[in-house]
């Protein structure tokens, strides 16, 4: 398997403290390394739990939780993307549970998914001016208040 | 009862014309009588079924308390502000509920109370009944339409499938009571039911005929399992979403009315109406006079009370058993079971009349 | 006026909507009674509990996570209880491993009758409503003896519980269990035997495997399209490896089977707890490490993540904390928000009255969606 991931940008690779196994990609090929797993006849990691986001100070780290219901394992793969202009791929044609999820992290860091269909707000209302779980969101000055006359 | 009230009336000395406008006012008001009693009692035996899924105590259920708050909860209702959406179609808006209370007004002064208080004896009463239910399905329809909002014109929609599918099978049903009574007006069909007391009843020749009417009865006033125009959770209360105030309270009334006349209407066809099921009445003691006429009277309406309460309760509990039914297959249900069960109904009301024609029917 | 029958009418269920599932908005696009298209929006609901933990001390976010589904709050009071005590290697005696698993089956049946009241009562008939209301109510009674409280209960905390279990409270567990064993077998009965129950929910809402893997739906609504998915069995976490249960699996994936796996998943729990309770009749032991000071929890920089099977689905707690004593990131893997993604494709070209035998059946609760 060490081989094979090589042809992959690998940059880190760590246990995190309850067992699971963290690699870290780098953003360009992250969907491959993503379809490779799924794919393959070892790792068949066909349900994708969740896609999370957090906001380090210098990147915003999107981790992807997969699972494997062969081999019963669990595997996080991280990519990191710049704080000011957040990009990343979707993984919405592999995993159609990655919707809702990529929606929210667009809603909450700001972070926009090339290729998703329906990109809007989940959570906050669509008036709503900035991210709200980035590490410097301001609750006073960064909040409106609309009546929503849609639908 | 019309022989003493006539009485009555002409001992006041007015013109002609005057005694009748009189007499037939003074009816009417007690149909509209009988009417807000049967619309209340139709609804306490509903919340007294739904109590007793809950478990409370029998002196919870049987309260004063409670029939009261049915009458307080129809009554805050005249106070409160009629609000007529914008959209909406506003002469049919308002007329839809006063084409309801017709209908069951209609209704209810068809109907044999007891052997001489009957205000409509006309001889084709039946035809009469099968056109006033159409009306009250078609004003319930232009109801909701004219409201011109989804929820109500999806119930509106649902329930005139539900008109199509079910009416046929009750005309089916009437005339198989038309064979056996060999008439149409309500006073005769319940007569010729007093020959031999509780056998010579329709529904031991016609039982196929009174399943089907029974299904009927219950979805004509849109009662689970047949209540796909005003369910809850899938339309928020269908036909009757827009309504408030004064129209809701009549709409309200005439449903509950229309649930209570329906079954009286199974009652006269198939259980024999105000005849007693042993023949003899508590009236028979007293010889004849203005008392035995007085006991004669009540007892009769009492049983025509009881057994329409007997089947109300049958009709609540399978209402709260079954899940109700999708609309997508009512058609087929009403084309594929209950046209030929009628049918054959009739089939076999008319062999049982040319055999058994003289001595039994 | 135009006419009705050619346009294609836009109607909304929701928020405010007379059947019990949340605040959630169905847009549905209707051609007649045929459905067009729909779309499900969310965030009516939305508290910010993702944040709040950004801003509060392990301890204090503690009765935050009580909160988030008022049906299951035993559940993720133990996924995040299981994940601050693997970041800081906090261990949990036994009796107190035994006490959690027992609450969390009890909450598993009593978040299971309500599904079933309210799903029966949205199909139309009032009287399973209230049957499985009176059952549920008897376990909030007991829940209530033990914790102080019938809904969010609060009872979990690092290291253990709160207070222990007196013989009390384990009778009266045993004498449920025993009245509780002859009604689930009604309940089921009620279900496999009612002909309009039937042609209401068999057939309709298929979920096929590939279909329910791709949109990563759990419990009960994978396991009704074949799947053997159970975190309890897999992965198991407390006491779950040495109690003996088994797992419902059906094949058909419609509306009906899942509904009847619940049910066989109530019956699966109640064996659960009377194992539980034998063995704590029987043991003595602590029900709380009383090593652990939770107001000095300072863990190091790291990532934990807890997995716990819930009534609904599988729900993750990830856990990214920084050295300081509030976390960095908490993030809650919930399993309703994946049940409503998959709406629109099951309601596409249906017709509108299947609407609520669908949606009801994959037992949605929108507070634990919206966070």
């Amino acid at each position: 398997m060490e081989t094979e991931y090589s042809q992959f940008n690998i940059l880190n690779k760590q246990t995190t403290k309850c067992g699971i196994e963290k690699i870290t990609v780098d953003k360009c090929c992250f969907k491959k390394f993503i379809s490779h797993l799924k794919n393959s006849a070892e790792f068949e990691a066909n349900i994708l739990y969740s896609v999370m986001a957090c906001d380090t100070s210098d990147c915003i780290e999107l981790n992807y939780n997969l699972f494997s219901e062969k081999l019963n394992r669990y595997l996080i793969i991280t990519v990191l993307t710049d704080r000011n202009n957040p990009v990343c791929d979707t993984v919405t044609d592999l995993y159609k549970s990655a919707a809702f999820d990529e929606r929210e992290i667009f809603d909450m860091f700001g972070v926009f998914f090339e290729g998703h269909k329906n990109l809007t707000r989940l959570l906050m209302p669509n008036s709503s001016v900035g991210n709200p779980l980035l590490k410097d969101y301001n609750f006073q000055k960064e909040r409106s208040v609309h009546y929503e006359t849609d639908l | 009862m019309e022989f003493y009230l006539g009485k009555m009336i002409l001992s006041l000395n007015l013109q002609d014309y005057f005694t009748f406008v009189v007499l037939y006012t003074a009816e009417f008001l007690i149909i509209l009588f009988f009417l807000l009693i049967s619309a209340f009692s139709a609804d306490y035996a509903e919340k007294y079924i739904f109590s007793l899924l809950k478990k409370k105590n029998l002196s919870a259920r049987l309260n004063v308390c409670n029939s009261l708050k049915i009458l307080a909860n129809s009554f805050k209702l005249f106070f409160k502000e009629i609000i007529v959406p914008d959209k909406s179609v506003k002469i049919a808006f308002f007329l839809a509920p006063a084409i309801l209370l017709i209908s069951v007004l209609f209704i209810y002064s068809l109907i044999p109370y007891n052997t001489d208080f009957c205000v409509n004896k006309a001889d084709s009463g039946l035809v009469s009944l099968i056109s006033l239910i159409l009306l009250f399905s078609f004003g319930i329809t232009l109801g909701g339409i004219s409201s011109n909002s989804n929820f109500s014109i999806l119930g509106a929609m649902r329930h005139c499938v539900q008109l199509i599918s079910f009416s046929v099978p009750m005309i089916l049903t009437f005339m198989g009571v038309a064979v056996l009574s060999s008439s149409l007006s309500f006073p005769q069909i319940v007569i010729s039911q007093a020959k031999y007391d509780i056998l010579s009843w329709y529904i031991f020749p016609s039982f196929l005929g009174f399943v089907v009417f029974f299904i009927i009865s219950s979805a004509i006033v849109n009662r689970s399992p047949y209540n796909f125009s005003n369910a809850k959770s899938e339309l928020a209360d269908g036909y009757k979403t827009e309504y408030s105030g004064v129209n809701l309270a009549i709409i309200n009334l005439s449903e509950f009315s229309l649930f209570f006349i329906i079954n009286m209407i199974s009652v006269i066809l198939f259980f024999g109406g105000f005849l007693s099921p042993f023949g003899v009445y508590v009236a028979d003691w007293f010889s004849a006079g203005s008392f035995y006429y007085i006991i004669l009277t009540v007892e009769q309406m009492f049983w025509l009370f009881a057994k329409t309460i007997f089947l109300i309760f049958f009709t609540l509990l399978i209402q709260t058993a079954f899940p109700r039914l999708k609309p997508v297959n009512l058609a087929s249900f009403s084309w594929k079971y209950l046209i030929p069960v009628s049918i054959i109904n009739i089939l076999i009301v008319c062999v049982i009349k040319i055999v058994f024609g003289g001595f039994y029917v | 006026m135009k006419p009705i029958c050619d346009s294609d009418m836009i109607i909304n269920i929701g928020p405010q909507s007379p059947a019990l599932y949340g605040s959630m908005k169905l847009a549905i696009k209707l051609n007649g009674e045929i459905i067009k298209s729909v779309e499900s929006v969310i965030g009516y609901n939305h508290r910010g509990i993702e944040k709040l933990a950004e801003s509060l001390t392990y301890l204090q976010y503690l009765p935050v996570v009580n909160k988030i589904d008022y049906l299951s709050g035993f559940m993720y009071m133990e996924a995040y209880c299981s994940a601050v005590e693997k970041l800081c290697d906090i261990n949990v005696p036994e009796r107190a491993q035994y006490i959690r698993v027992m609450l969390m089956e009890l909450n598993r049946i009593s978040s299971h009758l309500f599904y079933l009241g309210v799903y029966l009562s949205d199909l139309g008939s009032k009287a399973q409503f209230y049957f499985a209301f009176t059952l549920r109510d008897e376990i909030l009674h007991i829940l209530q003896d033990i914790c102080g409280q019938k809904i969010m209960q609060n009872y979990f905390v690092f290291g253990g519980v709160k207070h222990d279990l007196d013989l009390n409270a384990l009778n009266k567990i045993c004498d449920f269990c025993s009245s509780f064993s002859q009604k689930v077998k009604e309940l089921e009965n009620l279900i496999i035997d009612n002909p309009a129950f039937k042609a209401r929910t068999k057939g309709l809402g298929i979920i096929t495997k590939n279909k329910a893997l791709s949109y990563s739906l759990t419990g009960a609504n994978l396991r009704s399209a074949g799947i053997n998915l159970d975190i309890r069995k897999i992965k198991p976490y407390l006491v779950y490896d040495a109690l003996e249960f088994q797992v419902p699996i059906d094949d058909s994936g419609d509306c009906f089977s899942r509904c009847l796996l619940r049910i066989r998943e109530m019956i699966e729990s109640l064996k659960i707890i009377r194992q539980c309770s034998r063995f704590l009749i029987k043991s003595s032991g602590e029900y709380k490490n009383n090593d652990v000071n939770p107001l000095q929890i300072h863990p190091q920089s790291n990532t934990v993540i807890s997995h716990v099977e819930s009534p609904r689905g599988i729900i993750s707690c990830t856990i990214i904390s920084d050295g300081s004593d509030k976390p960095s990131r908490v993030k809650w893997r919930t399993p309703s928000l994946y049940s409503i993604q998959i709406l629109p494709e099951l309601l596409k070209n249906r017709y509108y009255s299947d609407i609520t035998a669908i949606v009801g059946s994959l037992d949605i609760v929108v507070s634990e969606a919206d966070r």
